[in-house]
């Protein structure tokens, strides 16, 4: 399970960079094709090793909830 | 049911500004909506002007958009003809600050079995970044550009002296306790008022130094205060809200009974 960003509703506003505790997003670099610079995931260990060490079985999701474009959800992979 | 299958997907992306917090004020709605696992086709969204206004538009459920400021008259309307409804009030602060005030009082006076969320972002954001009547004292808009003159409505306290049941703030950055507080206030009896202190770039930020979503983010996340503390501080806690600080929180709970029940209406 990875967060994954939907690159047609990301509008770039960087919030989850702000948000998520691990920081597992780091500021996009290349414009989609929407012209937005969308971020990018860095570390998804991280944010499966917070996870585990709080030890909740809930998954802390901050970016799927302040997200204001829905761009952010969690793959089955 | 996920939160996700209640958004009509297909008018995706929405028409709000990168950054703007009503989506944050969405999930945090629909995730304790999912949550609470009320029914969508016994619930009602109302919504007044404004860019609040927009987001029963993007819901599988009915919903009324109605006259600038009065979504709580035609919401307790809806309750009175059949109060079987859940009615979910969304509004704005110049909606429910400004011209809907009266509506606002009355409707917490009056106790009508109510939920309202109102969006909080301190500034007429669609119309063009006019002062609002919850501007903090001394910020910059399109039409104050020396600077407000004028001390905001605190409408979270306005709401607990006019009676609401269950009174309750917090800031888009609170995404956590925000949901647990809007689950709570959907399942209360009688008027639940969650007021959402949002950020809105485009208009607020960009005339007061803060150019991106994200700096205003993090100005609502260093300025708000716990209610709890407010009250410990050395400085009135009327001050803070006016120069500039959030107190978050839960304001009070009360158990009156609601106004469908006093007035007896048949089911």
């Amino acid at each position: 399970m990875v967060t994954v960003i939907n690159s047609d509703y990301c509008k770039g506003c960087n919030l989850c960079v702000v948000t998520c505790p691990v920081k597992v997003y780091k500021e996009g670099d290349k414009p989609s094709s929407r012209g937005y610079f969308v971020p990018k995931i860095v570390n998804v260990e991280k944010c499966m090793d917070y996870k585990r060490k709080k030890g909740e079985k809930k998954k802390c999701e901050l970016c799927v909830l302040v997200c204001p474009d829905q761009a952010i959800s969690w793959s089955n992979e | 049911m996920k939160f996700f299958d209640l958004y009509r997907k297909d008018r995706w992306p929405h028409m709000f500004c990168p950054g703007c917090g009503i989506g944050t004020a969405m999930n945090c709605f629909f995730r304790a909506f999912a949550e609470s696992r009320l029914n969508q086709d016994k619930t009602v969204f109302v919504s007044g002007i404004g860019c609040s206004g927009r987001i029963p538009s993007y819901i599988l459920a009915d919903s009324l958009h109605t006259t600038h400021g009065r979504p709580i008259a035609f919401a307790g309307g809806i309750k009175l003809a059949n109060p079987e409804l859940k009615v979910v009030v969304f509004t704005g602060d110049g909606d429910l600050g400004a011209i809907g005030g009266n509506h606002f009082i009355n409707g917490c006076r009056r106790n009508i079995d109510l939920t309202v969320i109102c969006i909080n972002n301190y500034i007429y954001g669609m119309t063009g970044g006019q002062v609002s009547t919850t501007t903090p004292f001394g910020y910059y808009t399109s039409t104050t550009p020396y600077g407000n003159k004028e001390y905001p409505f605190d409408l979270s306290e306005v709401a607990v002296a006019a009676g609401a049941n269950y009174v309750t703030r917090w800031t888009t950055y609170h995404v956590k306790s925000l949901t647990k507080s809007i689950k709570k206030a959907l399942v209360k009896d009688g008027f639940s008022f969650v007021e959402i202190v949002s950020q809105c770039p485009t208009q607020f930020g960009r005339r007061n130094d803060m150019i991106s979503a994200r700096q205003v983010f993090e100005w609502l996340k260093k300025n708000s205060v716990l209610h709890k503390k407010a009250h410990t501080l050395v400085e009135d806690h009327l001050d803070l809200n006016l120069m500039g600080k959030i107190t978050v929180g839960e304001f009070v709970e009360r158990n009156r009974e609601a106004y469908t029940k006093v007035i007896g209406v048949r089911k």
